[in-house]
């Protein structure tokens, strides 16, 4: 199977067990515990198979969520719950009575956040792991977006259909989707903040300034010092602040949400946003997190 | 990175010599030459890096201009260096065999390729260090410029901007996507970048140590999804 952004964009999304990356089978879901591996924007779920494959060693069943993430949060959210309710019948109600964990990077955290407080979807999720999401938005700026699709492209590959800044997702991650009404972040977090039922969840962050771009040393430097410019002075991995990650800046957590924040590890001030997903101290502790619900 | 004045003469005098002797038994290829065809045929052997053509015919009224925000047609911004901003069109023809020379690539859009191409080049200083370069370049200040593509001939008349993307073709062979505002103005599509960073091929080391300044070439074109 191609591991192509442009591939997912011309096949539709898919859901893929690990570590053969085919379609999931009903079977799959029958046996253990299931978690799902939801990718972040202008990406593909590949980068996710190395921490899939350490998941699967601590006795769960890890699936990639492979989706296009330029139609907007909704519709990735709508997506993953489509294809859970489809298996959860194939497979005998097998996910309602075994709900799924889903361990989520970047703007795949609002993914999973949004599936979450679906009431159809909501049983079928046991919790929900956040490695660098940007629970607040990141910094709008066209600046900012030119270098995040530069990112993108430089990890996933050139992708023509991402660079219209109209694209729905990027607009909603900058939070300038509030034509007529609030942006979806921040209606997300008030559903989130309001509801009573929401899942377990818990979010860590990275401290390192520093994204690699391109192979163009220059450009990275220059690329990097616009969008630190534009950050400021806050804590940040490079593209989302540690406010952000925080869902505490943004949503008024009580002691029914049942979420914590992670950054006191060694290596917080070494790992950017891409490396979040690489870090073996941090599947470590997603592992135990996993462990307790 | 630039050699000694005399080695620029000679490769230069060398590079017209071999364009004599071309077009000296192809006088045909003279004859059916505009003036502005050979300038753009020594600029692409590197004779002239920057051909003398009439920006505002081959990118419309809108390309950097130096004048203040409030005659930009996107307010507030600050406008491009544009004596700095080299311009010309390519064709559809060219293109398609750049993308071709790329080897192991096989591009499943290039059928929506809705515009012909453009090629812009800008000149940078050079710098001792990066940081350096980036004040000497202004990269920290807010920049952006317009360009507009003309429309390939299958595609007039069947434009939707909101389905447009464009790319950018670096010398590496690097393909990008650029974030641009697109409309449609006057039959043409008309863009507007914001960053310099669009001239920096990704996948090529520029050293900017011991030079005096360099060209950031990069060709532009459209999709329509």
């Amino acid at each position: 199977m191609p591991y192509e952004v442009q591939h997912i964009i011309g096949t539709g999304d898919s859901l893929l067990r690990v570590p053969d990356l085919k379609w999931a089978e009903p079977a799959d879901f029958k046996a253990g515990r299931n978690v799902i591996l939801v990718h972040g924007f202008t990406s593909h779920g590949y980068y996710l198979r190395e921490l899939g494959n350490f998941i699967m060693a601590f006795g769960h069943q890890a699936f990639i969520f492979n989706y296009n993430s330029y139609r907007g949060i909704a519709s990735a959210s709508d997506s993953l719950k489509d294809f859970l309710l489809r298996y959860d019948k194939s497979a005998g109600g097998g996910i309602s009575a075994n709900p799924v964990s889903i361990v989520a990077h970047s703007m795949g955290g609002l993914v999973a956040r949004h599936l979450a407080v679906d009431a159809e979807a909501r049983p079928m999720v046991r919790g929900i792991a956040m490695l660098g999401v940007p629970n607040n938005g990141c910094f709008p700026s066209a600046r900012w977006l030119s270098c995040f699709i530069q990112y993108g492209e430089h990890l996933s590959g050139f992708m023509p259909g991402a660079g219209n800044p109209a694209c729905l997702s990027a607009r909603e991650c900058i939070k300038a989707d509030d034509i007529g009404g609030r942006p979806f972040i921040d209606r997300l977090n008030d559903t989130w903040e309001k509801s009573v039922s929401c899942p377990p969840a818990i979010s860590i962050s990275g401290g390192k300034r520093f994204l690699t771009l391109s192979r163009n040393r220059l450009k990275n430097w220059l690329s990097n010092q616009m969008i630190q410019a534009e950050i400021g002075d806050e804590d940040n991995d490079g593209l989302v602040t540690e406010k952000s990650v925080n869902m505490h800046s943004a949503v008024s957590i009580n002691a029914s949400h049942r979420y914590v924040h992670f950054n006191s590890y060694p290596y917080y001030r070494d790992l950017n946003h891409t490396n979040l997903t690489q870090n073996q101290t941090l599947a470590l502790e997603i592992v135990d997190w996993l462990r307790r619900f | 990175m630039h050699g000694s004045d005399s080695g620029i003469r000679e490769a230069v005098i060398q590079q017209f010599e071999v364009m004599s002797i071309f077009l000296g038994s192809h006088p045909e290829i003279v004859e059916s030459m505009t003036m502005q065809e050979v300038n753009e045929e020594l600029w692409e052997l590197g004779i002239n890096p920057k051909p003398s053509v009439d920006l505002t015919e081959l990118t419309g009224e809108s390309v950097a201009s130096s004048g203040p925000p409030n005659q930009t047609p996107f307010p507030g911004v600050p406008e491009f260096i544009g004596e700095d901003l080299a311009v010309r069109s390519g064709s559809l023809r060219r293109l398609f065999a750049r993308l071709q020379e790329i080897e192991g690539v096989e591009y499943s859009w290039v059928d929506q390729i809705c515009s012909n191409p453009k090629d812009l080049t800008q000149r940078f200083e050079g710098a001792a260090t990066a940081k350096e370069f980036l004040r000497k370049n202004g990269f920290m200040d807010p920049a952006s410029f317009s360009i507009d593509l003309d429309l390939a001939a299958e595609y007039r008349g069947a434009i939707d901007p909101s389905r447009i993307s464009i790319v950018a073709l670096y010398p590496s062979g690097a393909l990008r996507s650029v974030p641009s505002e697109v409309s449609l103005v006057a039959g043409r599509l008309r863009l507007r970048i914001h960053d310099y960073l669009v001239f920096i091929d990704p996948d090529a080391d520029q050293p900017t140590e011991e030079i005096a300044s360099f060209w950031g070439p990069v060709t532009l074109f459209a999709i329509q999804s």
